[in-house]
């Protein structure tokens, strides 16, 4: 089931009319349900704070409304205790499937934690959860995408705030967010500044994760784009202005002016100008931070940091588009893209909306590339042959065995049964084995075999690969990929090159990785076993991924990078890990296995930090090569 | 006599060759998913031809590794048939020799006209 306005309470300040007019006003837009169907039930009190729920609005009868609360145990007080106390027992939300809560207008965003300012967003997405600052966001940039669901809303909540100066410039975010639901698509420029004056490392990590999206991502959006330039290392490139603008992603120059936002005739969607203190405040008319900024020119949504959140804190742009992309809302993006919870960063404005974009739909997640297919199944041909390989290593046995009756042991004699079970039984023990020769199993497989090697030069004969219809080594070549001997000994049209072919003896084992460890966001090693036997008895090899070497791991769709000594994260559940077997006779090392015989791996996740290691998986492989 | 020492090594090897050699029709079933799942236009040709060719080349696997041949059929009866003869019958044998045969090669003996009993088959161990 989608997320939708059923699964969103909205929070508003009990008594105040303004903070009472907003929520209804809000949900008015979205069709939620304001009625109570018990009253008896339906109010409380936390502590001295008083509430009330009417179907989908909670109104908390606030003592303190200051933006910043001056403490944890204040924002508990005024805010926390009374969300937690109305789910659990009032009839109306302890009936709803809560994933999202929206702060209305006049509702405290955040409160002061040492030199920190912890957003409300933030901290009551993880309602259900003691505070833990700084606490990695389970959901932070999925590499297998998947919108958002109850399982994820046991993690983390959608949270946003909607506030402003006035009443009527609140419910006029309101009103953008709606156009935008009616009229969906984005049709204006992506402002993008990839580029700042910052020059630490933890700075260029984020410079690269902005040009890996203005590289990749961006392109797919089919939007129109407007780039800043790089100048100098100590020069932060800015945007002078934007006009029919609709998105904005940028970093530093952390306070604007109204005029930066000319005229447009798109909808402007989301702003991020990555910063230390642009959510400070949303409600200050004389505000020249960007959250502020972007929503009062008219932008649906924007987010911010209330106060340092470092760099490995701002937000992702690959997790956030890639997520709109996939016709995701901004609130289930937003979620996708924040590195932490129980921390600075704000979503400011309607999480209920979503955009399509001019680009062509994303290729699914489960849709193979051709390559990648064409690949498979050269993995399955070779895995029969070897099938078959071993089936006839099996029954020239059963030959061996029988001639071996009368012959195995002169010492031990022969007897008449024994001599008339041999010649009785070597004529259909030899049929057997000449009805499964190589000969014949790869005359079976043949021309399957052939017509898969001819698949590239037919397949690519107008198509753009680096060589108009290539012939199978040129293919091989090119995508970097080998083929097992067995089946370059079957095939008659084509020779494979030797740098195209796997040694014999050589495996390589790929397992998913799973999210072993439900609650924390966890970096994850892997210890690898390989056995003779089913029950581990004999343990030919124990390899620990802690030592990466010829370890990778999948980082996006089929694309394979090395595994580093921080493993791989909660972010890559449903994501492939391999290991490739070495040989290197230099050092005397040899992992190659026997080609037909099967083997039995099993792999262990460990929690690199607390070295917790998970369940045992099993599994079995036949050797290909 | 050799014989004792031999059918449990026969028996144990035919039913694994018979057991990998039907596994292979199951790579066949993922070449299949494979070309499904992939990228590829279902009205392309040469996907149609790949995919012909790869039914085409399961059905031989179907029927000379997955289904019991002939001369699988024919070793298998004249192994039982011949301790059948030498003995009161083939479970006495197995038994009285404390032998047990795997699942497969006792499908296949039942198959040619030689059940095993339950007691004479070692179901744990399929490999």
């Amino acid at each position: 089931m989608a997320i939708s306005a059923n699964n969103f309470i909205v929070v508003y300040e009990l008594g105040s009319l303004d903070s009472a007019d907003f929520a209804a006003y809000y949900a008015e837009k979205h069709g939620m349900n304001t009625s109570t169907s018990n009253p008896s039930g339906s109010t409380g009190s936390s502590g001295d704070i008083n509430w009330e729920v009417h179907g989908q609005l909670l109104g908390i009868q606030l003592t303190d409304t200051t933006e910043i609360l001056p403490s944890e145990a204040v924002f508990n007080a005024q805010l926390l205790n009374p969300i937690v106390d109305a789910i659990s027992s009032s009839v109306e939300l302890s009936n709803l499937n809560i994933w999202g809560i929206v702060l209305g207008y006049n509702i405290p965003g955040g409160f002061y934690n040492g030199d920190d300012i912890v957003s409300s967003t933030s901290r009551l997405s993880r309602l259900n959860f003691s505070f833990s600052k700084k606490t990695q966001n389970k959901l932070y940039n999925r590499s297998v995408f998947q919108r958002f669901d109850s399982t994820d809303a046991t993690h983390v909540l959608i949270c946003s705030r909607i506030d402003a100066p006035t009443l009527l410039q609140a419910k006029g975010y309101v009103d953008n967010a709606i156009e935008l639901n009616d009229q969906g698509l984005a049709n204006g420029t992506f402002y993008i500044d990839q580029y700042s004056d910052r020059a630490a490392l933890g700075y260029l990590d984020y410079q690269d994760i902005l040009s890996d999206f203005n590289d990749n991502l961006l392109p797919t959006l089919n939007l129109n784009t407007w780039e800043t330039t790089f100048q100098d290392p100590y020069i932060d490139s800015v945007i002078p202005f934007v006009e029919n603008d609709s998105f904005v992603w940028s970093w530093f120059t952390d306070r604007s002016h109204s005029s930066f936002f000319k005229q447009t005739n798109a909808l402007r969607i989301f702003l991020y100008n990555a910063d230390y203190d642009g959510g400070f405040t949303i409600t200050d008319e004389d505000s020249r931070r960007w959250p502020y900024l972007a929503l009062s020119a008219g932008y649906v949504a924007t987010a911010g940091a209330m106060s340092n959140p470092t760099i490995d804190g701002f937000l992702n742009p690959n997790s956030f588009f890639n997520a709109l992309l996939r016709g995701a809302t901004i609130g289930e993006a937003f979620l996708f893209s924040v590195p932490h919870v129980d921390w600075t960063i704000s979503l400011f404005g309607d999480p209920l909306t979503y955009c399509s974009f001019p680009a062509s739909d994303p290729v699914d997640e489960d849709v193979i590339n051709e390559h990648e297919a064409w690949n498979i199944i050269s993995k399955d041909l070779a895995r029969s042959a070897a099938d078959l390989y071993k089936k006839e290593s099996d029954l020239k046995s059963v030959t061996l065995e029988v001639v071996d009756i009368i012959t195995s042991d002169p010492s031990v004699g022969v007897d008449d049964i024994s001599v008339d079970a041999a010649v009785t039984l070597l004529y259909p023990a030899n049929d057997l084995y000449n009805n499964n020769k190589e000969a014949v199993w790869q005359s079976q497989l043949k021309p399957l075999v052939d017509t898969f090697f001819d698949f590239p030069r037919l397949r690519y004969n107008v198509q753009t690969t680096g060589v108009l219809a290539p012939n199978v080594n040129d293919y091989l070549t090119e995508q970097g990929f080998k083929v097992s001997r067995l089946l370059s000994d079957i095939s008659s049209s084509a020779i494979i090159e030797e740098d195209n072919l796997l040694d014999d003896g050589w495996w390589q084992f790929e397992f998913t990785v799973y999210d072993d460890d439900v609650d924390n966001y966890v970096n994850y090693h892997f210890i690898l076993e390989v056995a003779s036997d089913e029950n581990f008895v004999n343990i030919l090899m124990t390899k620990d991924s802690y030592s990466i070497r010829n370890w990778t791991y999948e980082k996006e769709k089929n694309t394979f990078v090395d595994l580093t000594f921080s493993g791989v994260s909660s972010s890559y559940i449903g994501r492939k890990v391999r290991y490739e077997s070495r040989q290197d006779p230099l050092i005397s090392l040899d992992e190659y296995l026997t080609r037909g015989e099967t083997y039995y791996f099993r792999v262990t996740q460990y929690n690199l930090e607390t070295e917790e290691e998970y369940i045992l998986r099993e599994y079995t492989n036949i050797i290909y090569s | 006599m050799n014989l004792l020492i031999t059918y449990k090594t026969v028996a144990d090897l035919i039913n694994n060759a018979q057991k990998i050699g039907a596994e292979t029709v199951t790579y066949f079933d993922s070449m299949i998913d494979t070309l499904s799942s992939s990228e590829i236009l279902e009205e392309s040709t040469d996907r149609q031809r790949l995919e012909s060719q790869i039914n085409v080349t399961s059905g031989v696997m179907t029927n000379y590794h997955q289904l019991y041949t002939r001369q699988m059929k024919d070793f298998v009866f004249t192994l039982q048939k011949f301790i059948d003869d030498n003995y009161l019958s083939v479970n006495d044998f197995l038994s009285d020799n404390n032998i047990k045969v795997l699942p497969i090669f006792a499908d296949i003996s039942r198959t040619v006209g030689y059940p095993i009993d339950d007691e004479n088959i070692d179901s744990g161990d399929i490999s």
